[in-house]
């Protein structure tokens, strides 16, 4: 974008009260040249920044863990006990930084419980604020039945009750749709908008998910770095494999599909994030990390480089919606014309 | 102490109590046929009056007359100018058109509100309830036209209502009230559709044949508008998308392909990790 100038006028003084004159500014200097209205945007700048995208980040990684320790308990949980208690701790703890960043990110953050007065089919956001309320209370009761209770602090006898009235395996289970809701819903948030880089495609949930699945066999990989079991790495190998592969195809179908709409993830100022960060550092060099020799490098640098490169790309997606939306092309043509409904003159 | 817990329990207890709603209405709208517009500007001036909205500054930007620029949380009307220069014939002409709310009849700000806060009220309006809205801004950018927008002051989400307040006591919207040359035009939208139809033909007859309405009847995925336009040159001239996104007709498509990735890759990894067991 070129540089802006600056405006020393009481405009400057109402943009604190009102955020829609940043856009005033960014826009005037290629006024002219521009197509349609003097080169001003049609879309308004998406008012989502750092919070949902670490939201996105620490959602996915809990999440995907959660999965992982459900699917680990139920096919080898008497081995890996202490695997599946570090990992449920390690999902707990970043879904406990969920609400606060959710809740910050709000214009009123009191009224972050008028998200559950309803349930709306058509909304994500909804979807997500439901799936999160059922997940964070099954996470919470996880976490209860698989630390011994007089280890704990307080509460021991609540949790003594817990552990004898809900087996493990039902709560699993109970826990399963949330915590796949909690993966799968992020992208489908961002799609369902006007918004061009995020919604000219139907992939961007896929996406999200699998990323959030790799970051999940990641945390795990990392939990087990210490774990003699050399079976166990080589199953959390495969798997992140797989979930890395499912990635890199989402990728391509995202990209694939949204097309021109993916330029801010390209040029601009998310194309290092997403070029470097999240293709080269988050999926192509744990691929080739989890084939080195060192232990070191294959259960402890890939899997960070992974999380760091889940980090990055749903920071470089949520904020390639800044500048997508002040594409005037993409805003224009925002859905496929349907032959001879288009409104325009001949 | 204990006022406050009262206050709270009260809050709260209202939170999930919802009173009957009023009895539909015929539904009502606006239309704004944009070659009758002058350009005065007295509907942003009335919208403003009327809704108690702060003033957007002094500021001159140089895009003709147009110094409010965009449609926002505090500016609900916003009259655009466009000057044309043909060059054939060296000949100018105006277009002015003044900008609203287009309360589509499936408006994607009313379908990903997550609070309920958005709604069709009983004018089929869309309406925004000030007491619910508690800000999360995904009505700001599921709307294909950039017409709402959240408050930096207030946390909420802001704009044309078109006139609820005035409606329920048998009024005419401000900006409607006060637009010298009927430029805009409000009433039950079937006779307003009616009324823009024989328009557009009586424009068509005397040889203005670029007259036509923007917003008149479903195209593409998008609804229909209760708010639409007569416009005379392409929506984009005007700052209108020509083909808008209507978010919820992708809802069950990315919702499938995402559970199916999240689905398989569960399937796998208990695949992988039972494997290892037996191996
Ligand atoms: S124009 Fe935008 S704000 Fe107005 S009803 Fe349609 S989607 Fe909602
Ligand atoms: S900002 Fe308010 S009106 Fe907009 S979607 Fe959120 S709760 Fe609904």
């Amino acid at each position: 974008m070129a540089s802006i100038p600056e405006i020393n006028d009481a405009r400057d003084v109402f943009s604190q009260i009102s955020p829609s004159y940043d856009i005033v500014r960014s826009a005037q200097p290629e006024r002219v040249h521009e197509p349609g209205y003097y080169g001003l945007p049609i879309l308004k700048r998406p008012f989502w920044k750092w919070e949902i995208a670490l939201y996105f980040f620490f959602e996915g990684v809990s999440a995907g863990t959660s999965v992982l320790c459900s699917v680990l308990r139920a096919t080898r949980g008497r081995r890996h006990r202490e695997m599946i208690r570090a990992g449920r701790t390690l999902s707990f703890a970043t879904m406990l930084v969920c609400p606060p960043l959710l809740i910050a990110d709000l214009g009123r953050p009191e009224r972050f419980h008028h998200m559950l007065r309803i349930w709306k089919k058509t909304s994500p956001m909804n979807h997500g604020a439901w799936a999160l309320t059922g997940y964070g209370l099954l996470s919470t009761i996880q976490l209860c039945l698989i630390w011994p209770a007089w280890r704990l602090p307080f509460g021991k006898r609540i949790v003594r009750l817990l552990q004898r009235l809900l087996p493990e395996s039902v709560v699993d289970v109970l826990g399963m749709p949330f915590a796949l809701t909690m993966i799968s819903y992020p992208g489908v948030l961002l799609s369902t908008t006007a918004n061009p880089v995020w919604s000219h495609t139907h992939f961007l949930g896929s996406l999200f998910a699998a990323s959030s699945m790799s970051n999940g066999a990641a945390a795990l990989a990392l939990l087990s770095a210490r774990c003699k079991d050399e079976d166990l790495h080589r199953s959390i190998g495969r798997f992140e494999d797989a979930a890395t592969t499912a990635e890199a195809a989402a990728l391509a179908l995202y990209l694939g599909t949204a097309k021109k709409a993916a330029r801010p993830l390209f040029k601009g100022k998310q194309s290092g994030l997403f070029l470097i960060g999240a293709i080269g550092l988050g999926i192509v060099a744990p691929a080739l990390l989890r084939r080195a020799r060192s232990p070191v490098l294959r259960s402890v640098v890939a899997p960070l480089l992974s999380l760091a490169g889940g980090a990055a790309l749903k920071w470089a997606i949520t904020y390639a919606g800044q500048e997508s939306a002040m594409d005037v092309e993409l805003a224009n043509h925002n859905a496929p014309m349907i032959e001879g409904q288009a409104q325009t003159r001949a | 102490m204990n006022e406050g817990l009262v206050q709270i329990a009260t809050d709260l207890r209202d939170t999930w109590t919802r009173p009957e709603p009023p009895a539909a209405q015929e539904e009502t709208g606006f239309f704004t046929d944009t070659t009758l517009c002058i350009g005065c500007k007295a509907c942003e001036v009335a919208c403003k009056q009327w809704n108690q909205l702060p003033a957007d500054g002094f500021n001159w930007t140089g895009n003709s007359y147009d110094n409010t620029v965009t449609l926002s949380d505090t500016t609900w009307r916003h009259v655009a100018f466009v000057e044309q220069h043909d060059a054939a014939t060296d000949s100018m002409r105006w277009l002015m058109m003044s900008d609203v709310c287009k309360h589509c009849q499936h408006a994607p700000c009313v379908e990903v509100c997550p609070t309920g806060a958005l709604i069709y009220n009983e004018f089929g309006n869309v309406y925004v309830q000030q007491d619910v809205c508690n800000g999360c801004a995904n009505c700001v950018v599921g709307c294909p036209f950039g017409v709402i927008a959240r408050n930096k002051a207030d946390g909420r989400a802001h704009k044309c209502t078109l006139c609820y307040d005035r409606q329920k006591d048998g009024m005419v919207p401000a900006c409607a009230k006060s637009c010298p040359t009927e430029s805009i035009k409000f009433g039950k939208v079937s006779e307003l559709r009616e009324q823009a139809r024989q328009r557009v033909e009586q424009l068509h007859a005397r040889g203005e044949t670029d007259a036509y309405l923007y917003g008149n009847e479903t195209w593409g995925e998008y609804s229909a508008l209760n708010s639409f336009f007569l416009l005379k040159d392409k929506p984009i001239v005007y700052n209108l998308p020509e083909a808008p996104r209507r978010p919820a007709a992708h809802l069950k498509r990315n919702y499938l392909f995402s559970f199916m990735a999240s689905v398989a890759l569960t399937a796998v990894s208990a695949l992988l990790f039972s494997g290892g067991e037996r191996g």
